[in-house]
């Protein structure tokens, strides 16, 4: 069962999609970014294969979407393929933070020098690009950060220029890096840079950098989460069949292209707008009763999508006993009242719900969405502070 | 008055000949504002509910002058129409698109900077001054003109608060729906400090929510203000920001959770509203004063 965290992510970050760690790397392949050589695979027999093109000796990474692998035994040396296949045999069978582990990264083995820390990242507040850079990798990030601040390293690009040849050697210099060692590390973090933007990622970090014994630079992990806004310009699918953590509901949400998150308790609730919702939510506590769930059409919902809402949350209560009244709200703006309350119209058409609907409907022409709302049984409130008090009551 | 736009604002519409943009034209039109020109590129010539539509803003600016413009049209071509604008010199940029790539939101905001304009959004409502003017899609039922500035990033939160307002009694000079994106054209601060500077505004409403650091940075010039700050922070009831990735929890130094958001405002001297009554009840007092 998915937490409020996931809504936390969902409304701080918009929508995004976090990405495996074979995908990151291939995407930094792409990008001619250099990623150690390896293979995903996903039974014991594969990752013997992969292990014996490699020469043998190999690592073996489980693939999650959360972090902590190493310390719970997800990524093991393996000397050949014969351990490579029991070793992933292991993991296949493992599961952490609530996820299976499905698939393994068989990857060549390093000859580490040094590793180092880089990632990218969107900055809310001065719209510019962050780098962080740290001469220590494959470490904890924020306890380096935590305990000697100076040895994280933090620049804003400006992103009409890119980041520059001089800017990145800059970064090299202050996290103590000299000679031939700065200038590969300014040039690897061009690249990483260009990716960062040409990839449409909110977040790419590589942790650890690995700096081999040859002296070349090589991203020996990477974290992507990249921008949904951007899918209609990028190749790769930004809809996986289910998401590890999710529930069929918020899978179903991400298909119909709402945000829809579960959440354990008895008001299920709808709105079109974020923070609209969000207000819902503190509402429906204030009043007593707890959230069944988070549901934004985004402000401007069609008459598909308010129709695909609703049933999602008639679902909900359906599926959850707990459920005892549904609380919906309209501000109508962007939508008419035909599609927002229409939509509604044609779901309740084709099913009845469980609990009662209590809805609010304010905005442009909000009396004909009313009408059609209160035609259909449905309890409408002048305010949205009654509406949220007849849902709780209920 | 009000804060950047007033009854004399001449208006720009980009993306008046789509069907969303047609709408939004003649319920602007419809609310006196003054639109002079629309563009829109391969429909120049054409004309929509009486407004000449052009290809270019450089084509449109030969014949008329424009103080702002309203950006509809779809999240892939915003970047392009708000770079045009920006590079055309008009100063007030409203993007109302939703879903715009964060990365082209980086892109928007850091052109405005350069040549100085102002954008609102992008994903947001756009601005009204009630009586006046409206440039977006701010339902016209929920604003009235008052004495109170109200700068939100939710679009339909704020048009409930207002609506509330507004049957207090308590009307708005201006309404500013800043933008729900990551990125945003300009941050609580300077919609803060245009209340500050404006003559009309008597006390200042702001709605935020989880995610991000702009109310807790807004807190310094906060402190200096002569008037009264109310405000709502929705998403209260989610704990505290989950670390996306170690740059994410570094970079925002565990900032972005409501709960933090409230303490920083309420530190800084702003009336903190626990529901949406609360703002009415809290701004009536400030008002009194």
């Amino acid at each position: 069962m998915a937490g409020v965290t996931p809504l936390l992510i969902l409304c701080s970050w918009g929508s995004k999609m976090r990405l495996y760690e074979f995908e990151g790397k291939q995407l930094l392949r792409e990008n001619g970014v250099p990623v150690p050589r390896g293979q995903v695979a996903a039974d014991p027999e594969e990752c013997a294969i992969a292990a014996a093109s490699l020469g043998g000796a190999a690592v073996v990474k489980a693939q999650l979407l959360v972090g902590g692998r190493g310390k719970a035994g997800l990524v093991k040396l393996v000397a050949d393929r014969w351990e490579a296949a029991a070793v992933s045999a292991e993991m296949l069978k493992a599961s952490l933070g609530g996820q299976k582990v499905e698939r393994v990264l068989v990857e060549e083995r390093l000859e580490i020098a040094r590793e180092l820390y880089i990632s990218f990242s969107v900055d809310r507040l001065s719209g510019c690009a962050l780098i962080l850079a740290c001469a220590e990798g494959g470490v904890e990030i924020e306890e380096v950060a935590k305990t000697r601040p100076d040895a994280v390293a933090r620049f804003h690009v400006d992103v009409l220029e890119g980041l520059r040849a001089h800017e990145a050697m800059q970064l090299a210099k202050q996290i103590g890096l000299k000679g031939d060692d700065a200038s590969s590390f300014a040039r690897f973090i061009q690249k990483l840079y260009r990716a960062f933007c040409q990839m449409d990622a909110h977040l790419l970090e590589v942790n650890p950098l690995v700096v081999t014994l040859a002296g070349e630079m090589i991203a020996a992990d990477a974290k992507v989460i990249l921008d949904d806004d951007a899918a209609f310009r990028q190749p790769i699918a930004r809809v996986r069949p289910l998401e590890p953590g999710q529930t069929e509901l918020e899978k179903e949400g991400r298909e119909k292209k709402v945000s829809y998150v579960d959440l354990d308790g008895n008001v299920a609730i709808m709105g079109n707008g974020a923070g609209l919702v969000l207000c819902l939510l503190d509402m429906v506590r204030h009043f007593g009763a707890t959230p069944a769930n988070f549901l934004d059409t985004g402000g401007g919902a069609s008459r598909a999508k308010a129709k695909d809402a609703i049933s999602l949350v008639m679902k909900k209560a359906e599926q959850d006993n707990r459920v005892k009244s549904i609380l919906l709200a309209f501000s109508l703006s962007i939508s008419l009242p035909e599609d927002a309350a229409g939509g509604v119209l044609d779901a309740l058409a084709e099913r009845k719900p469980r609990v009662p609907i209590f809805a609010v409907v304010h905005g442009t022409r909000s009396e004909l969405g009313e009408e059609m709302l209160r035609s259909a049984g449905v309890s409408v409130f002048p305010s949205i502070q009654e509406a949220t008090r007849a849902a709780a009551m209920a | 008055m009000s804060i950047l736009v007033d009854k004399n604002t001449r208006v720009l519409v980009q993306g008046a000949t789509g069907r969303f943009g047609q709408i939004q034209t003649k319920l602007m039109l419809d609310y006196g504002t003054k639109i002079v020109a629309g563009v829109t590129p391969g429909r120049g010539g054409q004309e929509v509910l009486g407004v000449p539509i052009f290809d270019t803003v450089v084509e449109a600016q030969a014949d008329h002058k424009f103080d702002a413009t309203v950006i509809y049209v779809p999240a892939p071509f915003a970047l392009e129409a708000a770079e045009e604008a920006i590079d055309g010199g008009i100063p007030l940029v409203v993007v109302v698109t939703e879903g715009v790539p964060v990365h082209d939101g980086m892109r928007i905001r850091a052109l405005a900077n350069r040549k100085g304009a102002w954008v609102i959004g992008p994903n947001c409502p756009g601005i009204i001054t009630p009586g006046q003017t409206s440039l977006g899609m701010y339902p016209p039922s929920c604003a009235a003109p008052g004495p109170v500035g109200v700068a939100s990033r939710s679009g339909t939160l704020c048009f409930e608060v207002t609506k509330l307002l507004g049957e207090s009694g308590i009307g708005q000079t201006s309404c500013v729906g800043i933008g729900g994106d990551p990125v945003i054209g300009r941050n609580f601060e300077e919609y803060l400090k245009l209340f500050e500077q404006d003559p009309e505004t008597r006390a200042v409403v702001m709605i935020g929510e989880l995610g991000g650091n702009q109310e807790e940075q807004s807190t310094c010039f906060i402190k200096e203000m002569s008037k009264p700050v109310i405000a709502f922070i929705s998403g209260k009831t989610a704990p505290a920001e989950k670390r996306m990735g170690h740059a994410g929890a570094i970079a925002s130094q565990g900032m972005g959770a409501a709960v933090d958001k409230v303490k920083a405002l309420e530190v800084a001297g702003v009336r903190m509203a626990e529901t949406l009554s609360d703002i009415v009840r809290l701004t009536a007092e400030a008002l009194k004063r």
